[in-house]
């Protein structure tokens, strides 16, 4: 088990059993975990709810970005409007996080930043045409935010989780594709915790072998 | 101007093909290399951009090639505007062989000093103005088993600093076009992202420059940097018949770079 005791994590997302499951897997591993949503799409906003969170605590040290974005129906039948808002709520939305929250792991001297978004962008999927552009677009700007941040020695790592379908309740056995939310909180404590000091950039597929199939 | 030859040792022809180019008025870039290099395959070329001037002289200089092309005026990012063009070409030719979504622009301001309005607008260029472009010629092209030839980058396959907005929207583009890919298959409609290196454009005159170019070239493994005409030749190819088994894919065009 990682050990992320006397961290400070903070979720960006809604309340959702993966959400909660991740929550919880980051406090059972030591960690001060909660959960923040930020609904407006404004820098204002981010910037004082980010900040706000940084000076009640001792800082922030992890950030837990959930951008799985919906999968917007087929080429040639989803339109625009819902195109852009699945855009925004996950790939913009994922920008937003990302400036305010670098901001404020430098702030506390450095940390780890995840985004969480979606295996389907890797491969293609089929009537997921807002998916598969949100979260490859996700892919490049997770990496891209690494660079950056490695090229100021800031510190701050910042990797990504590209998860399958997630599938909650009891199950004995997984099909390739199918991850439960504590496979992806898991994974998400082991690359938060000192364990992966050494690991920024990385993509990693959470979504047992999905992949490997198609 | 480069011609592709197919295994027969024959010119990969476009003969009897309609192809809607956007983005293909700037004076030396890849839209208006490739749209005369269609024209000389056989293909009629809609040249479309916010340009009617620059796009008169694209007809012209096609025209005078012994190709057949006419304008489209067409900001990329306006729904109408695809509407409107693609209603035209359904008008005239009933069907749409090939769509290049080529327009796009760049950006390499660190993260930290960006506003969201630049993210918003590589997200309206580079993504949706391609989104619009699947969709509204897609049922054209279900008509013809047509091709879409997504004009993605070597950027949308790495990262780098000051890459939040550009790169991140060319993997969007990326992703976009694999749902497409998927999508289109049902419908015999083909589509190919395509990668080119760097190339020797007007956007790159503006961008770069040339002393910084010719510097950056020297890391390309073949040794130089690519001219619009090599990336033309490719869209030749993908586009015809020759490659009608070529679905899915990203196809570089970088001397290498993509291998190491």
């Amino acid at each position: 088990m990682a050990n992320l005791i006397s961290k400070t994590a903070l979720i960006l997302s809604t309340e959702t059993t993966l959400s909660r499951s991740v929550m919880n897997e980051l406090r059972n591993a030591g960690a001060d975990a909660a959960i923040l949503n930020v609904s407006e799409a404004s820098e204002a906003t981010w910037d004082r709810e980010l900040l706000n969170s940084s000076s009640t605590q001792t800082g922030i040290n992890v950030i837990i970005n959930m951008c799985i974005p919906e999968t917007g129906g087929a080429v040639g039948i989803v339109q625009l409007t819902d195109f852009r808002n699945i855009l925004k709520n996950s790939y913009v939305r994922t920008w937003l996080a990302l400036k305010y929250g670098i901001r404020a792991l430098r702030a506390s001297g450095g940390g780890c930043f995840i985004n969480i978004t979606s295996v389907a962008g890797r491969h293609g999927s089929s009537a997921a045409a807002a998916r598969c552009a949100a979260s490859h677009g996700i892919e490049l700007m997770t990496k891209s935010a690494a660079l950056e941040c490695a090229a100021k020695q800031d510190n701050v790592r910042v990797n990504a989780l590209l998860v399958g379908d997630i599938i909650i309740g009891d199950h004995e056995a997984y099909a390739p594709g199918h991850v439960s939310p504590k496979d992806v909180a898991t994974a998400v404590t082991h690359l938060a915790s000192d364990a992966a000091l050494y690991i920024t950039g990385l993509i990693m597929p959470v979504d047992n072998g999905g992949g490997l199939s198609s | 101007m480069n011609a592709t030859v197919n295994q027969a040792g024959n010119v990969a022809s476009l003969e009897g093909k309609i192809a809607l180019i956007t983005g293909a008025t700037s004076t030396f870039g890849i839209g208006r290399i490739s749209a005369r290099a269609m024209a000389m395959a056989g293909a009629y070329i809609f040249v479309t951009s916010r340009d009617p001037a620059k796009g008169a002289d694209v007809v012209t200089e096609i025209t005078a090639d012994g190709g057949n092309a006419s304008f489209l005026r067409l900001d990329v990012t306006v729904e109408e505007e695809w509407a409107e063009a693609m209603e035209l070409v359904r008008q005239k030719f009933g069907k749409l062989d090939i769509l290049v979504n080529n327009a796009g622009n760049t950006n390499s301001t660190p993260i930290d000093e960006m506003p969201i309005e630049t993210v918003w607008y590589m997200v309206h260029l580079n993504i949706e103005g391609a989104f619009l472009g699947q969709t509204y010629a897609w049922p054209l092209l279900k008509k013809s088993g047509g091709v879409i030839l997504d004009i993605n980058s070597g950027a949308g396959q790495s990262g780098a600093p000051g890459g939040t907005a550009y790169r991140s929207s060319k993997g969007g583009l990326l992703g976009l076009s694999r749902a497409a890919a998927v999508d289109g298959r049902r419908h015999g409609i083909r589509v190919i992202s395509v990668h080119p290196g760097l190339t020797w454009t007007s956007g790159m005159e503006r961008v770069r420059g040339r002393t910084q170019y010719d510097q950056d070239v020297l890391n390309v493994p073949l040794g130089r940097g690519a001219e619009s005409a090599d990336v033309a030749a490719a869209l030749v190819y993908l586009a015809s018949d020759d490659a009608q088994h070529i679905t899915g894919i990203e196809y570089n065009i970088d001397g290498g770079s993509s291998a190491r």
